[in-house]
């Protein structure tokens, strides 16, 4: 299982190389986000050093699941996805 | 050899396999025709693994096909869609695939089915670059690249020129002399009856006619087809 995974990750990750979609949103979503918390914040109710690590998580959590629905988009065109599931590799 | 029993799928209320059953031995090439919505294809994805029956089983070489990636490894399909990846080239595509079925040499392998379906000059073009026509053939050697006992086509000669159609039907012929199960569906009898051993006509999700193409009369066959494909459901 372990073997088709990377097989799959690597086609996603050449994918990924060629058309940086996935990237170039991440990153745009992530310096949104920073902006976004920055004006947001006031400093005299919560200190810089306790609003970072959940700051940090939402920008993870969420451009992770940007690059994650990029990702699924290749295998949604041309039913590409037809071809992952029709290969006699693990579903789970 | 390739057996299904009492086939049936339905969507919502409306039965799109209704009680299909046939068996093909290795060598046989089944035609199928029958008019738009008569359940064709979702009677190939059932017979490829990417749609559970609601009743009924499909079994190639003894293995039903639910139990997964056994059944699955002796499979090829040609859709309506390419199944490609745009960005990657016709070559990746298919390597991938022959990695995804475990060849030994996947890029030889990739490079022998481009060869086979004449588009391997152009190997190294993005699939997105590609004409329908060359995709088509792409896809093609994708779904045949692992040599798959059971191979289904779903309107494999659309968007083909004449160079494309005479190799996909130089191939099936090849495939289906090495002991291949073919599964041909298409609108156009003479394509399909050239390959045929058997030609069934579905309708409303079951076989209206189904009979070894030896026997047919194909005059009559295509009136009958003809008939039936001009009846509006």
């Amino acid at each position: 299982m372990l073997a088709a995974a990377w097989l799959v990750a690597r086609k996603d990750l050449a994918i990924e190389f060629r058309t940086r979609t996935a990237f170039l949103s991440a990153l745009v979503f992530a310096l949104l986000g920073v902006t976004i918390f920055y004006f947001a914040w006031d400093a005299t109710a919560v200190a810089a050093a306790d609003l970072a690590p959940g700051v940090l998580w939402v920008i993870f959590t969420f451009a992770g699941l940007l690059g994650l629905q990029r990702s699924f988009g290749s295998e949604l065109a041309d039913r590409a996805v037809d071809g992952l599931l029709g290969a006699p590799i693990s579903r789970e | 050899m390739v057996q299904a029993e009492g086939l049936v799928r339905a969507f919502g209320g409306r039965r799109a396999v209704d009680g299909v059953s046939f068996t093909l031995q290795a060598g046989d090439c089944l035609a199928l025709f029958g008019p738009n919505g008569a359940g064709k294809t979702t009677l190939l994805r059932m017979l490829a693994g990417l749609l559970a029956p609601g009743q009924g089983s499909v079994r190639v070489n003894g293995v039903p096909v639910k139990e997964g990636a056994a059944a699955r490894a002796q499979v090829g399909l040609v859709s309506h869609a390419s199944m490609l990846y745009s960005v990657l080239t016709a070559r990746e595509n298919v390597e991938f695939a022959a990695r995804l079925y475990g060849l030994p040499d996947p890029r030889g392998a990739a490079m022998r089915a481009l060869e086979l379906m004449r588009v391997d000059d152009r190997a190294d073009a993005p699939a997105r670059t590609l004409s329908r026509g060359l995709q088509q053939r792409v896809s093609i050697a994708r779904a045949m690249v692992h040599s798959p006992s059971l191979l289904l086509c779903d309107e494999p000669y659309t968007g083909l020129d004449d160079a494309g159609s005479a190799a996909l039907t130089a191939a099936l012929t090849e495939r289906r002399e090495g002991g291949a199960v073919l599964l041909l569906v298409t609108h156009n009898l003479t394509e399909g009856l050239a390959l045929a051993t058997q030609a069934a006509i579905m309708r409303r999700g079951r076989f209206v006619r189904h009979e070894a193409r030896e026997l047919l009369d194909v005059r009559a066959y295509q009136a009958q087809y003809r008939e039936l494909a001009a009846v509006h459901d």
